[in-house]
C-alpha cells in the first residue's frame, strides 16, 4: 500500500501524461500510415498494444485504490452517522437530565429556605412577646422550643435534597463517556482517512479517561419510596421473584430544524463561549458601575 | 447503638458528610471516612473496632460490590454488616449485592428515617 502515500491523484497525473505520450506517439503514426506498409503499421500497432496493456494495469491499480478510499468513506460516514443518531443524540439526552435534577433539587430546597425565612419571623414576634409579664411564658418559650425543633428538621431536609450533587455529578461523568466515544469514533474516522492524506501532519485527539466503575449514568434524582419498599420486601422475604419496575424517566429532547447550509452563521465564534472568565471579567461592568448608571 | 463505629466509604465528598451528618443526627458519633474500596479495606485492618460498614457502589479504584465481596472473604471481617447506599435501582443489581452479601440496601436519594430503619433492622438480626 505503498502507493497509497503518494496519492490516489498522483497515480491518476501519471496516467493522464501516459494517455497524452500516447496520443503523441499514435498521431505520427496515422499520418503515416500508408495503404501498403502493413508491417511497418503491424509493428507500431504491437508497440502501442503493450503500452497500452501497462496502461490497463495502471487503471487497474487506480480502480482499486479508489475502490479502498470509497470503502473508507463509507466506513467513515457509517461511523459519523452511528455518532450523530446515537452518542451525540445520548449526550444531549444526559444533559437534560442534569437540568433536570438541578432544577427539581433546588426547587425543593428554595421552599424549604422560604419556609424557614417566614418561621424567623414568627419566631422573632413570639420571643418578643415574653417581654409581657402578663402572658404564659413557659407556654410561649414551648411554643419557640417546638419551632425551632421543627427548622432544625427543615435544614436537615436540605442536607438530604443536596444529595442531588452526588446524582448529577453522575449523570455528568455518563455524558463525558458519551463524549469520550464520540471522541473515539472521530479519531477512527480520521485514521482512515490519514492515508489518503498528501501532508505528514496527524490529529491526535485524547480525553482523559474516566473509570466506567465510579459512575452510573443512569442515576436519578426523584422519590425512591416505592422502590426502596419493593427492596426491603426483596431481602425480608429473599423472594427474588418480587418484580421491581426500571427507574427510567423519558426525557425527550425539543425537536430543532434540520440544518442547512445557510443554517451555519460564520461570525458565530463558538470559543468564545468558552473563554477564560478571568479574561471576560475585564470587560464586564461591576454592580457598582451598573448602579451609577441607575442612579 | 453507642458501640458502633461507622465506615463511610462513597467517592463523593458530598455524600460522605451528608452520610455522617445523618448518623451524627442519629445519634452515632463514631464514623470513620474513605474514598473507595481499597481505602476502606486499609481502614478496616488499620483502625481498630470498626462494626459496621456504609458504602456506596459506583467508586473508582475498587467499587462497593467488589468491596463487600472482599470483606466477606476475610476471616477477620466477613460478618461486618454491611449497608449499600448507591444510585443502583436496577433489580439484578440488587440481586447481584444481595448474593455477594449485603445485609441491606438502600436507593439514593434517601431519608434519614429510611437509614435509620435500615440500620436498626439489620442490628435486629
Amino acid at each position: 500500500m505503498s502507493h497509497t502515500k503518494q496519492g490516489v491523484i498522483t497515480i491518476i497525473e501519471s496516467l493522464m501524461e501516459d494517455l497524452n505520450i500516447l496520443i503523441d506517439e499514435i498521431r505520427p503514426v496515422i499520418e503515416s500510415i500508408e495503404p501498403t506498409d502493413l508491417t511497418q503499421v503491424q509493428a507500431h500497432f504491437d508497440a502501442l498494444v503493450e503500452k497500452m496493456k501497462g496502461l490497463t494495469d495502471k487503471t487497474n491499480l487506480t480502480y482499486q485504490l479508489i475502490q479502498v478510499v470509497i470503502n473508507s468513506i463509507h466506513s467513515s460516514r457509517s461511523e459519523l452517522k452511528k455518532s450523530v443518531d446515537g452518542l451525540l443524540k445520548k449526550t444531549g439526552v444526559q444533559l437534560k437530565k442534569i437540568t433536570t435534577t438541578t432544577e427539581e433539587a433546588t426547587n425543593k430546597i428554595l421552599d424549604v429556605a422560604e419556609k424557614l425565612d417566614s418561621e424567623q419571623l414568627i419566631i422573632i414576634e413570639k420571643l418578643d412577646s415574653l417581654k409581657n409579664k402578663d402572658i404564659n411564658q413557659d407556654e410561649i418559650i414551648e411554643d419557640i422550643k417546638s419551632m425551632v425543633y421543627k427548622n432544625q428538621d427543615a435544614a436537615f431536609t436540605i442536607i438530604d435534597y443536596l444529595q442531588f450533587q452526588d446524582i448529577t455529578a453522575q449523570q455528568i461523568s455518563g455524558a463525558y463517556a458519551l463524549l469520550s466515544d464520540t471522541e473515539k469514533t472521530l479519531i477512527y474516522v480520521s485514521n482512515l482517512l490519514k492515508e489518503f492524506d498528501m501532508g505528514d501532519d496527524s490529529h491526535d485527539f485524547t480525553l482523559p479517561e474516566i473509570d466506567p466503575k465510579s459512575f452510573n449514568a443512569d442515576a436519578m434524582f426523584k422519590d425512591k419510596g416505592n422502590i426502596q419498599n419493593l427492596i426491603d420486601d426483596l431481602f425480608e422475604t429473599g423472594n427474588t421473584q418480587i418484580d421491581i419496575p426500571a427507574d427510567n424517566e423519558d426525557v425527550e429532547l425539543k425537536e430543532l430544524p434540520v440544518a442547512s447550509k445557510d443554517a451555519v452563521d460564520d461570525d458565530f465564534d463558538i470559543d468564545a463561549l468558552f473563554k477564560d472568565n478571568k479574561e471576560k471579567s475585564k470587560d464586564q461592568a461591576s454592580q457598582d458601575d451598573i448602579d451609577k448608571l441607575f442612579s | 447503638m453507642s458501640n458502633l463505629k461507622f465506615l463511610i466509604v462513597d467517592d463523593s465528598p458530598t455524600m460522605r458528610r451528608i452520610v455522617f451528618n445523618t448518623l451524627k443526627r442519629l445519634g452515632y458519633n463514631e464514623i470513620e471516612e474513605a474514598e473507595h474500596g481499597q481505602e476502606a479495606m486499609d481502614k478496616l485492618k488499620s483502625i481498630p473496632g470498626i462494626n459496621f460498614v456504609v458504602t456506596d457502589w459506583n467508586m473508582p479504584v475498587m467499587d462497593g460490590l467488589q468491596l463487600v465481596q472482599e470483606i466477606r472473604s476475610n476471616g477477620d471481617y466477613a460478618k461486618i454488616p454491611i449497608l449499600m447506599v448507591t444510585t443502583r435501582s436496577v433489580k439484578d443489581d440488587i440481586i447481584e449485592a444481595m448474593k455477594a452479601g449485603v445485609n441491606n440496601y438502600i436507593v439514593k436519594p434517601f431519608t434519614p428515617e429510611v437509614l435509620k430503619a435500615k440500620i436498626d433492622a439489620i442490628l435486629s438480626k
